[in-house]
This record gives structure tokens, C-alpha cells and sequence, in this order.
């Protein structure tokens, strides 16, 4: 009887049916829409990280490849040195036995490509009357283990002395001159162009010779380790391994390399990288957060707004049918059969318009959400569509079936 | 035992501020059998009885009995599924559900009394043969003729084989061969034991019932007795 009343009524039921799709089209709408959001948040913000990670993980291998073709410094010093004083003077005061660097050498260290041991002393040189740094050196020690390498630094010969630009600047020396140092006799090896630090007051000479001027046998006061390389990125931690298990009273200490700072600024372009990641997930999570608040309101107006399209409806339905309900009474239909006439139909309205309107609200939520449409299908929420609708219906028709049941089939036979 | 038992019924409407009687201790019974047909002017309270009679409309005094039972000491549900057994209505404008076919329009009395469908079903089908109707079975009333609508109400009166058959005006909207049809199912009814109450202006038609009964200023008097006719 009720599809039957339906089918005879089309247009009531179509309109109860089109305002419940509405109610249901925005409430599912509005669901898959959030969720094709958070599913795209969350691609989105995923294929950056692994974009950033990607890129870092890059980074490091281009650092790593970099640095170990650059090589970098290490200078090697007494351990009771205060590095303070070192910065300050220039050189270390203490100083530790010449045999250190040929231990290095015959170990098998495999860091490090150059070792140069040096003796270095601020002296007034008596001769010319003016402050000086003497720096006794001997050259590389060749490295145990290693093919022979074309040496980074050359040697000062015996009997040689190199200057800085100051020196033969100001006292007028060419290479092959003779001058005294401290009452011994040195010729003029090579004289060293501006660089615009304390080697321009610098006098090279061979260690011994040093040693032996300063009355310091066999001592020397640092270690140059040049172009030291490593495999992994932190290679300073590993030289300071290698070289303290072979001596143990030294310490190293890297010297003049821009590989740290490369790192640091490697890994500063990692932190900001995420940092801009994380603000975009922020960003798109309070975008989120304003269409949920939106929707918190639009969605349940819409709904209350339908279920009173939906009781107005079936009003006017029951006023249509004052006959056929007398009629029915006189028959000796009871309240409640009367009463589930309306609501049945009531339910049917909100059965159909709950699917019709998830389908509506899934497929335009999935397409404004640029989301896939299956990944945005949420079979909870179609179940909720099909309780709350026909709920929703049910409950909007209850006051006007219940007038209808009520009515006094009296009344329309006295029409007659 | 009367199948319907009036007694000392009265009934007033309230009409401009002030009261208006129809019926003044009218008083009736009703055998098995009966055929009584239920005369008189506009407005003097005929539709009235027949409702107050079919447990419609509570009267203000007096005292109704149906069936053996009191339909106004009931709760209204039970009173419902006492008209629904024991009351069969027809009425001058047949009243049929417009959406419904014949056949649904019969059966729509079952629902009411809450009867075995498939007797129901089978019961329909009888008296829809019985009135003519085989043909226009799933036809909608408004594909029907007058004598057809009505004749499809008769049936729908009879499907819960009530004992007590309220006619108003059944024969109103019918030409005489229509009318004599219905007539003569009102009289078969009442011949298999039924009782038949029918309010009618029509002489013709009262000429038909068993006994004629007028309402005179709210009180119901005998007014012609006559043969019943088959």
C-alpha cells in the first residue's frame, strides 16, 4: 500500500527524497572532502619528506665524495699544550720528541697523505735587530704503506733560509744571498710573496739546524698532518682515533679545512628543508581544521533545514489523504497501522535519498578533494547516511502522522 | 440476541454558541436478519445513528451494545478492532482508496481486522466474482464505473464477514440497475443472518428493506412496514 500510495504521489516523494539526497550529499560531502584533504595532507607531506630526505641523504654522499677528494688539515700538538696560548702566540710553546712524527709515519695510518714536523720560536733576530718567528722544518716523512707521492711541501736544504715578504722586503735579500742568523751563516733559498699574516716575518730553516740554534735537539713543537681523508663525513673524530692510539699524549686539532662548515650548512639546508615541510603540514592541517569548523555548522543546518522540508511534506501529505485516513479508520484501521502508513513512506524517503544523496556527496567530495574515489569511499559513513537518514525522516514525520492517526473519521464522512 | 442494540441514545451538536439535539433517546435493536431502511429529512440525525451505530461517534447518553459488547466502555484501539470484525460500512460516495486497484481495495479491510491473508486473498477473489468485478480486478477506481465502485465497496464491507452492514446512501450516486444490484446484495445479506442498517431518501430503495424507520425530531418511529423484496 505505501508503494503503491508512493507511486501514485511521485512528486511528494521525489521532493521528501531530493531534500533528505541534499541533507545526505552534504554530510557525506563534506566527510569525503575532509578526508580526500587529510589523505592528500598526508601524500603531500610524505613525498616532501622523502624529497628532503632524498636530497640530504644526496648531499651528504656529494659532501662526502667532495671532502675526500679535498683532503683537509690536522695539527698535531703536545697534549699539556694550551690551545689558547696557540691561537694567541701563533705556534705552541710546549713540545714533544721529533720521533712522534716518524712513528706515524711507520704505522698504518690511513688518514692521513702528508706529515710535516716543525719547531717554531718567536726570536729577536740579533744580526738585524727585529722581532722574528723561525720555524725549523724538515720537510715530509715519507708514510709506511703508501706508493710514493709527489710531496705537498718541499724541504729548506741545509745551510738554506727562506723568507717571508717582509724580511726580504725590507732588508733588500734576494735568493742566493748570504746573511747571518744568530752568528751562523745561511744563503738566501727563497723568498715567500705577501700573505698577509705572520709568514711574512717567518725565517724557514732544516729542523736540525733550528733545533741545534735553539738548543732544543730532537724536539719539535707540531705535527702538520696535510690532507687527511676519510670515508665517512665525521673524519675529524676518526683522525683523533687513529692518532691518539698511536700517541696517546698528543692532541690534533683541525686546521684551516672548510669541510665542518660544509656539513654544518649541509645539515642546516636538511633542518630547514623539514622546518618548511612541517609549516606546510601546519598549514594545510589549519585549512582542515576551517573547513571542519565550516562544515560543523553547514552540514547540521542543512539537515535540520531538510527534516523540515521532509515534516512540511508529509503535512501536506496528510492533509491530501484526510479521506482515504477517515475512510481507513471507519474501517477499523487502529492508530498505529494509520501511523505507519506515513512513516514507512517517511523511511523509504530517507532509504532512497540517503543513497542517492552519499553517492551525490561521495562523488563531488572526491572530486573537489582531488582525491581517487575509492580511496575516499568510507563504508561507515554510507551506513551512517543510511541510519541517520531515514531517522531523520522518520522523526520529521512523526508529528504529522500522528495528527493524521488522531483525526476524526467523522469529520470526513460528514463531507458527504 | 440483537447483533445492534441502541438504547435511549441521545446526541447533541454545539452550533452557534448553543446546543443542538439530533437524537433524543432513540432507541433500536437489530436481529439477525434485519434489513431496515432509515428515512427522514436533512439534518434530522440519520448519518449520526449510523455512526454512533458503527462505534464512530460516542454518544452523549444512552447505551450502545454490539455484537454483545459495549464499544464505548472499549479503549479506542479495541473499539477499532471490533468495527473492523463486526461493522461493514458503505457509504453514498464509495470512499475507495483512489491508488489502489479492486482487488487491493478490498483486501485494505483485512489490515484492519488482521485476519489470515491467504483466507482474506481467497475470500476477495470470491467476492469479486460474486459481484462481477473478475474483470476490473487490478483496475484502478477511477477506471471503474459508479455501479462498479460501489459494488467494489460492498465487497470490501463483506470481506471480513461482519454482522452488522451500515449502508449510507448506498444507492445515491447509482442509475436503477445499479441501485437493484446493491440493494439486492444488502438483502442477500441479511437473508445469511446479517443485519442491515440503511440510511436512504430514496422511496424506492426503503421500499426494499424489510422495515422502514423515520427519525422524527431526534426519535425514531416506525414509519412503513413492507415486504422485502428478492
Amino acid at each position: 500500500m505505501v508503494w503503491r500510495e508512493i507511486a501514485h504521489r511521485k512528486l511528494n516523494f521525489v521532493l521528501g527524497m531530493l531534500a533528505v539526497s541534499i541533507a545526505m550529499a552534504s554530510l557525506a560531502g563534506a566527510f569525503t572532502l575532509l578526508e580526500s584533504y587529510r589523505l592528500r595532507t598526508e601524500l603531500f607531506v610524505a613525498e616532501r619528506r622523502a624529497e628532503v630526505e632524498a636530497d640530504a641523504a644526496r648531499m651528504e654522499d656529494d659532501v662526502r665524495k667532495i671532502t675526500k677528494n679535498l683532503g683537509f688539515n690536522v695539527l698535531i700538538l703536545p697534549r699539556d699544550q694550551n690551545l689558547a696560548d696557540v691561537y694567541a702566540r701563533g705556534f705552541a710553546e710546549k713540545t714533544m720528541p721529533e720521533e712522534y712524527a716518524k712513528r706515524l709515519a711507520n704505522t698504518e695510518l690511513i688518514t692521513v697523505n702528508h706529515l710535516l714536523p716543525s719547531l717554531t720560536r718567536k726570536l729577536v733576530w740579533e744580526e738585524q735587530k727585529r722581532t722574528i718567528v723561525l720555524v725549523g722544518t724538515r720537510g715530509e716523512i715519507p708514510i709506511l704503506q703508501r706508493s710514493e707521492k709527489k710531496p705537498i711541501l718541499d724541504a729548506v736544504p741545509k745551510g738554506k733560509i727562506v723568507l717571508g715578504y717582509e724580511l726580504h722586503r725590507q732588508l733588500g735579500l734576494q735568493p742566493g744571498d748570504t746573511v747571518r742568523l744568530q752568528g751562523r751563516e745561511f744563503k738566501v733559498h727563497k723568498n715567500h710573496p705577501a700573505r698577509g699574516n705572520q709568514d711574512d716575518i717567518t725565517v724557514w730553516i732544516d729542523l736540525a739546524e733550528a733545533q741545534d740554534l735553539l738548543e732544543m735537539p730532537g724536539r719539535i713543537n707540531a705535527i702538520l698532518a696535510l690532507q687527511c681523508n676519510c670515508a665517512t663525513v665525521d673524519r675529524m673524530a676518526e683522525i683523533r682515533a687513529e692518532i691518539s692510539k698511536i700517541l696517546p699524549d698528543t692532541q690534533a686539532v683541525e686546521f684551516q679545512s672548510q669541510a665542518v662548515a660544509r656539513a654544518e650548512a649541509r645539515k642546516l639546508a636538511t633542518a630547514k628543508a623539514l622546518q618548511d615541510v612541517e609549516r606546510e603540514r601546519k598549514l594545510q592541517e589549519q585549512t582542515r581544521r576551517d573547513r571542519e569548523a565550516l562544515a560543523a555548522w553547514l552540514v547540521p543546518l542543512l539537515i535540520l533545514a531538510s527534516a523540515a522540508w521532509v515534516g512540511l511534506l508529509v503535512f501536506g501529505n496528510t492533509r491530501e489523504r484526510v479521506a482515504e485516513v477517515g475512510v481507513l479508520r471507519a474501517l477499523g484501521w487502529r492508530s498505529a497501522q494509520i501511523v505507519w502508513l506515513f512513516m514507512a513512506k517517511a523511511l523509504a524517503m530517507g532509504a532512497f535519498g540517503a543513497g542517492a544523496g552519499f553517492v551525490l556527496g561521495w562523488a563531488l567530495g572526491a572530486a573537489w578533494g582531488e582525491a581517487d574515489l575509492r580511496a575516499a569511499f568510507d563504508p561507515k559513513l554510507l551506513g551512517a547516511c543510511l541510519v541517520l537518514a531515514p531517522l531523520l525522516a522518520a522523526i520529521a514525520s512523526w508529528l504529522p502522522a500522528q495528527r493524521a492517526a488522531g483525526q476524526d473519521p467523522v469529520a470526513v464522512l460528514r463531507e458527504d | 440476541m440483537a447483533i445492534l442494540a441502541l438504547r435511549g441514545v441521545t446526541k447533541a451538536y454545539s452550533k452557534d454558541g448553543g446546543a443542538v439535539t439530533v437524537l433524543r433517546e432513540a432507541t433500536l435493536a437489530l436481529e439477525p436478519g434485519a434489513f431496515v431502511a432509515l428515512r427522514g429529512p436533512s439534518g434530522a440525525g440519520k448519518s449520526t445513528l449510523l455512526w454512533i451505530a458503527g462505534t464512530l461517534l460516542a454518544p452523549d447518553a444512552g447505551e450502545v451494545e454490539l455484537a454483545g459488547q459495549r464499544p464505548y466502555a472499549l479503549a479506542q484501539e479495541a473499539r477499532a478492532r471490533l468495527r473492523a470484525k463486526e461493522v461493514g460500512f458503505v457509504f453514498q460516495q464509495f470512499h475507495l482508496v483512489p491508488y489502489l486497484d479492486v482487488r487491493e481495495n478490498v483486501l485494505a479491510a483485512t489490515v484492519a481486522s488482521g485476519g489470515d491473508r491467504d483466507a482474506a486473498e481467497h475470500r476477495a477473489a470470491e467476492l469479486i466474482e460474486r459481484f462481477g468485478l473478475t474483470g476490473r480486478t487490478h483496475h484502478l477506481p477511477s477506471e471503474l464505473s459508479t455501479g462498479e465502485r460501489q459494488r467494489t465497496a460492498l465487497a470490501r464491507a463483506l470481506l471480513n464477514e461482519p454482522r452488522l452492514l451500515l449502508a449510507d446512501e448506498p444507492t445515491g450516486n447509482l442509475d436503477p440497475v445499479q441501485a437493484d444490484a446493491v440493494l439486492m446484495c444488502l438483502s442477500d445479506f441479511a437473508k445469511q443472518g446479517g443485519a442491515v442498517l440503511m440510511v436512504t431518501h430514496s422511496l424506492e430503495s426503503a421500499a426494499r428493506a424489510e422495515r422502514t424507520w423515520s427519525l422524527s425530531e431526534g426519535r425514531i418511529v416506525e414509519a412503513v412496514s413492507a415486504p422485502a423484496q428478492g
